[in-house]
């Protein structure tokens, strides 16, 4: 990671993790496909953790910290990869092996959800005026052998992910009716009553609840920490929609998460003009 | 005897008109107070209504989830509620002090009470806003945080705690009021008591399948093999 800092001149060194299909999904059914959307950029993990920053993109990140008060600093992780897209500076990706993930716990999820997706959607705030800018997205040098990994088979239980999301249709609907539209909660009921193999999540609809939920986060609709935490059962509804689609249907990891990049570029002018004009915004 | 007849009728009219006399300057003020409280409650209502509308108080207090505060205010508006109360506030203040400028006794303690009264129902006031304030920001906490942990009974739970704190703010807020203090204290306990035995028994109740379970596991079989879950999220 260190050496392209050296050899290439490069500000920032981002990993390239050879991924299981059910592995990460936090970083690509949200923070990827976002970022690339946002900043114009085809990165796979914007958020590290394994970086190499150059002496340059620190100095940018210590002054963009200095004068901003306590609440509104950039983070030292997740702020790297939006500041030097937006500075210009020069970012490649290094091929690595697969990552070690610590083992799952569910009863934890909302509140990893909130410590993750915090400083990406104050970073929106902070690179308004940058992110507004971008049209469409260009990938990444990278430099490595892609790593191939073996067979990944096994199966998955996505029972308690739907009925997780069922249970925050019935029990959520006051707390997202403040920061979704009525269209999108209609097909969020629709979507609770369909039977187990039928149960899909439109990529426009999860694009859509991302981007209200970051326009919400903005406005202070409701307190931040409440509105991350019931986002919760949507992110769930969304996993276990993507992981019966690769389990029932011989499509490719690869493949459908570019179609959710896709529809994340697709969706920005929908961000775009509510960002803009937020007294339309009125769920 | 005619002469003494017509002397005490003449001395009581006397009396009469010097009460009256002396009553008409403390009437006249009293009037003034009035007639000045309502000239000043209706400018300050008018501001307070401007200064609410700039904030769009309204669509706030919804958004805060008081919307049952818009269904009893006037045309739906809590800023002319808000706007109104004031302004009530002010005339009742004028009429106070109109009263206390009459010069009788039973006025001066009469206002004297009322005045001695007004900081236990500013304070009641002040713990049923806070009190309502913490109930919801409580029940709304528990509600998201029993659904992302699968409970059934969110719902029963967040409005069981909601309920609780304002049930303590009620009581507390009487108790400033120093309204039948007793009879509140001995209600509140039963009350306070019989919420925290529902929510006990729900939790215990809907437990009682899980416990069963994990002690029959416990029992035949050794520590279970953790199974590695393939979904990982960052």
């Amino acid at each position: 990671m260190a050496r392209p800092l050296f050899e290439n001149d490069v500000d920032l060194v981002l990993p390239h993790y050879a991924r299981r299909k059910f592995e990460g999904l936090l970083n690509v059914g949200i923070i990827a496909p976002m970022l690339r959307a946002l900043y114009g950029k085809r990165v796979n993990n914007p958020m590290g953790p394994d970086f190499g920053v150059s002496r340059r993109l620190f100095e940018k990140i210590l002054a963009a910290s200095g004068g901003t008060n306590s609440g509104n600093r950039p983070h030292p992780l997740a702020s790297l990869t939006p500041v030097a897209l937006c500075q210009n500076l020069q970012i490649i990706e290094v091929y690595l092996g697969p990552r070690v993930y610590p083992p799952m716990d569910w009863s934890t999820m909302s509140s990893v959800l909130a410590d993750v997706l915090t400083p990406v959607f104050l970073d929106m705030e902070r690179n308004a005026s940058c992110w507004q800018r971008m049209r469409v997205s260009s990938p990444v040098p990278a430099i490595g052998t892609p790593f191939r990994l073996g067979e990944d088979g096994g199966t998955m239980d996505t029972t308690r992910m739907i009925e997780s999301f069922q249970l925050g249709n019935r029990e959520l609907g006051e707390i997202w009716g403040m920061v979704l539209p009525a269209s999108t909660l209609f097909e969020l009921r629709k979507l609770s009553r369909l039977p187990l193999d039928q149960f899909r999540m439109p990529d426009d609809l999860w694009v859509k609840i991302v981007y209200d939920f970051a326009i919400a986060h903005r406005l202070r609709t409701i307190s931040r920490d409440h509105l991350l935490r019931s986002m919760t059962p949507l992110y769930a509804g969304w996993a276990a929609s993507y992981a019966l689609e690769l389990l029932l249907s011989a499509s490719s990891p690869e493949r459908r998460l570019e179609r959710l990049s896709l529809a994340f570029e697709a969706g920005k002018p929908h961000l775009v003009s509510r960002w803009r004009w937020p007294d339309r915004f009125n769920p | 005897m005619w002469q003494q007849v017509r002397q005490v009728l003449m001395d009581s009219e006397a009396r009469f008109l010097t009460r009256v006399a002396n009553l008409l300057p403390g009437l006249a003020a009293f009037i003034i107070a009035l007639l000045l409280s309502v000239i000043s409650a209706w400018i300050l209502a008018a501001i307070v209504r401007r200064v609410l509308a700039s904030f769009h108080f309204d669509e706030r207090v919804e958004r805060w989830g008081f919307a049952s505060l818009a269904e009893w205010s006037p045309m739906n508006s809590p800023t002319r509620f808000v706007s109104r109360s004031v302004g009530a506030l002010v005339i009742l203040t004028g009429f106070v002090l109109g009263l206390a400028a009459l010069d009788f006794q039973w006025t001066y303690l009469f206002v004297q009470n009322i005045i001695g009264y007004i900081p236990n129902v500013l304070a009641a006031l002040l713990v049923l806003l806070v009190g309502t304030i913490v109930a919801r920001f409580l029940a709304r906490s528990l509600l998201i945080g029993a659904v992302n942990l699968n409970l059934q009974y969110a719902r029963f739970l967040s409005i069981g705690v909601k309920w609780i704190v304002i049930v303590l703010a009620l009581a507390m807020a009487l108790e400033h009021l120093k309204i039948a203090p007793r009879i509140v204290e001995i209600a509140f306990a039963i009350l306070f008591g019989g919420i925290v035995l529902t929510l006990s028994l729900v939790v215990g109740l809907h437990s009682k399948e899980l416990i069963t379970k994990s002690l029959e596991r416990d029992a035949t079989h050794g520590p279970a093999e953790s199974i590695e879950d393939p979904l990982r999220h960052l």
